[in-house]
């Protein structure tokens, strides 16, 4: 009596120990026994839309998996994800986001594709440069939208071809048909020719990349453009000269002497004119007096006046002139 | 004839309802008195046995066999369409969340529920139980509670058994006969099971026992009618046991997942 009951607990025991063995063994192999929290360090990202994203969802690198998504909150009216990163993957500061999708079935998972940068993400840090991948609703939606037009465009296409347009149609294809049976029959005849031209086209193009001729020597030889790089180099020097108000030109551009100098002539200028305006010293008499004027107009009569009498008197003065000289 | 049927048909929800009333009042009953001294752990180890360990051997083939055919439908179903990497992911699901608890249950149910029935309803005809009550004993604390702390312990040891067995047995058929991708199989395993689907199927089997056998002892505590009586007790003990069984599942697992 005494073993049986020892028995019956030894086998109870027994029983239990294998189911909590089971037990166990399932929860170790599922591997969520809450070691998701407190390993590794935490990084940020904030996408449009979560759609398919849960807590434990995986981040890979290259197909690698290095972390979990850890938590999904709203933060505004976007998404924000928290990361968890195992310690020892270090992601460049100028790294991107992706959310992809698994198969087909749709499982989505995060793909962090690494920047060039040295600098590293810490923890609470975030992932700026989102790349958004079209899931395939929108792209079943693109691209029904684009069937659609599509199918229109042919219809209106139909629609626009009458019995006449067919007509016509064939006949441009008979056309070019003809067109391109005359230029076979062109090319063929001139095989020769074709074949010298490419010819040279080749020896002209090597004679380019050997450097012959202008057009060689332009593409090829360097000096031109060593020239012009110094002539761009001396103008540098030149303007630099110019800026400290060296030279003729830098005195122009940077002495203010000058400008100055010309200032006070035109102001002396200026005042000379006013002068003149009213009326001041001898060229503001010439030009306002008008005594001088009608002094000269007179004289200028008394002139004319002389003048007449001396055309009067010419022809006698010219007979004295010839008796003068003969005699 | 037509009073007969008229109250025929106003006794039929009139019993349910007594019947209900009193299955609650022995649940009520049965809890109140587990928790009072004196605890007979005798009594309780012995039905753990009972229950338990010799359910262990039904418990492992339904497991193991369930698991082997839910994994040679599902890669069936899932070929046509080239997803047959989700067999292991379905068996694992199907097993831990529905089949492992409920078809555990209903195994238990036939072999030891009906056992339990019979038991009492003997000893209630033979007017053992009435003789208890005679010595000052209480009937309800020596014979039904340790069968009913003995169930709510051992359904969940017999589920992990069960789950951990079927995904044993799903691996065998779709890995080794089918010849499906064993990475993706236990892959998926490990990142669609969750540690809640689990347990909510443990924590279901542990109501599912105190079902079964509360139900399963009510029905022979209060047998009437000699041997005939018996027969009809174990009867009716396996087949509300059942129902009440998949009615609950569905309650549960609404609530729970």
């Amino acid at each position: 009596m005494d073993r049986k009951k020892i028995s019956s607990e030894v086998w109870v025991g027994v029983v239990v120990l294998i189911g909590i063995l089971s037990l166990f063994y399932m929860s170790m192999r599922i591997g969520k026994f809450g070691t998701l929290h407190r390993q590794g360090y935490e990084i940020k990202v904030t996408l449009d839309n979560a759609n398919g994203l849960d807590p434990r969802s995986p981040i890979q690198i290259a197909g690698v998996e290095v972390g979990k998504v850890s938590a999904i909150k709203l933060d505004g009216y976007k998404a924000l994800i928290l990361l968890r990163v195992k310690d020892g993957v270090k992601i460049p500061v100028d790294s991107k986001a992706a959310v992809k999708t698994q198969g087909v079935l749709g499982d989505k998972y995060i793909e962090i594709i690494p920047g060039v940068g040295q600098t590293y993400l810490a923890g609470g840090d975030r992932i700026n440069d989102i790349i958004t991948v079209p899931d395939f609703g929108e792209i079943f939606t693109q691209v029904n939208v684009a069937a659609k037009n599509f199918g229109d465009t042919m219809s209106e296409f139909k629609g626009i071809i009458g019995e006449q347009e067919k007509i016509s149609i064939k006949k441009s294809i008979d056309n070019i048909q003809v067109v391109s049976g005359d230029f076979k029959n062109l090319v063929s005849a001139n095989k020769n020719n074709i074949t010298r031209i490419v010819t040279n086209m080749e020896a002209i193009s090597k004679d380019i990349e050997a450097g012959k001729g202008t057009i060689g020597k332009l593409v090829k030889d360097d000096t031109l453009y060593n020239d012009a790089k110094d002539v761009v180099a001396s103008l540098k020097n030149i303007s630099g000269d110019i800026e400290q108000g060296k030279g003729t030109l830098g005195k122009l551009a940077k002495d203010e002497t000058l400008y100055d100098e010309a200032k006070d002539a035109i102001g002396n200028i200026k005042e000379l004119t006013d002068g003149m305006k009213k009326g001041e010293g001898t060229l503001g008499k010439l030009a306002k007096d008008d005594s001088l004027y009608k002094e000269t107009e007179k004289a200028m009569k008394k002139i004319q006046k002389g003048a007449e009498g001396l055309q009067e008197m010419t022809p006698i003065t010219i007979l004295g002139t010839i008796f003068g000289t003969f005699f | 004839m037509f009073r007969k049927i008229l109250r025929s048909i106003f006794q039929l929800p009139l019993t349910f309802l007594q019947e209900l009333g009193n299955i609650s009042r022995m649940f009520l009953q049965v809890t109140y008195l587990s928790f009072r001294r004196p605890f007979k752990l005798d009594y309780i180890f012995k039905q753990m046995e009972f229950i338990g360990v010799r359910s262990m051997l039904v418990v492992v083939i339904t497991g193991t066999f369930t698991g082997m055919v839910l994994a040679l439908q599902s890669s069936y179903g899932f070929r046509k369409f080239g997803a047959e990497g989700l067999v292991g992911a379905i068996v694992a699901l199907s097993m831990t969340r529905e089949l492992g608890p409920v078809l555990t249950s209903l195994m238990v149910t036939g072999r030891a529920g009906s056992s339990m029935a019979a038991e009492l309803g003997t000893m209630r005809v033979t007017e053992q139980i009435d003789a208890l009550t005679v010595m000052a004993l209480n009937p309800v604390k020596y014979l039904i509670v340790p069968r009913v702390v003995a169930s709510f312990l051992m359904l969940p040891v017999l589920t992990i058994i069960s789950d951990l067995l079927g995904i044993v047995g799903g691996y065998i058929i779709g890995v080794k006969l089918l010849g499906i991708n064993e990475g993706a199989f236990i892959n998926k395993i490990e990142k669609t099971l969750d540690l809640p689907d689990i347990y909510n199927g443990l924590v279901k089997a542990a109501v599912f026992g105190i079902i079964l056998s509360v139900i399963s002892c009510y029905k022979g505590y209060y047998t009437r009618g000699g041997a005939e009586g018996v027969g009809r007790a174990t009867t009716e003990a396996v087949v509300l046991s059942s129902v009440t069984i998949l009615i609950s599942d569905y309650v549960l697992t609404s609530i729970m997942f």
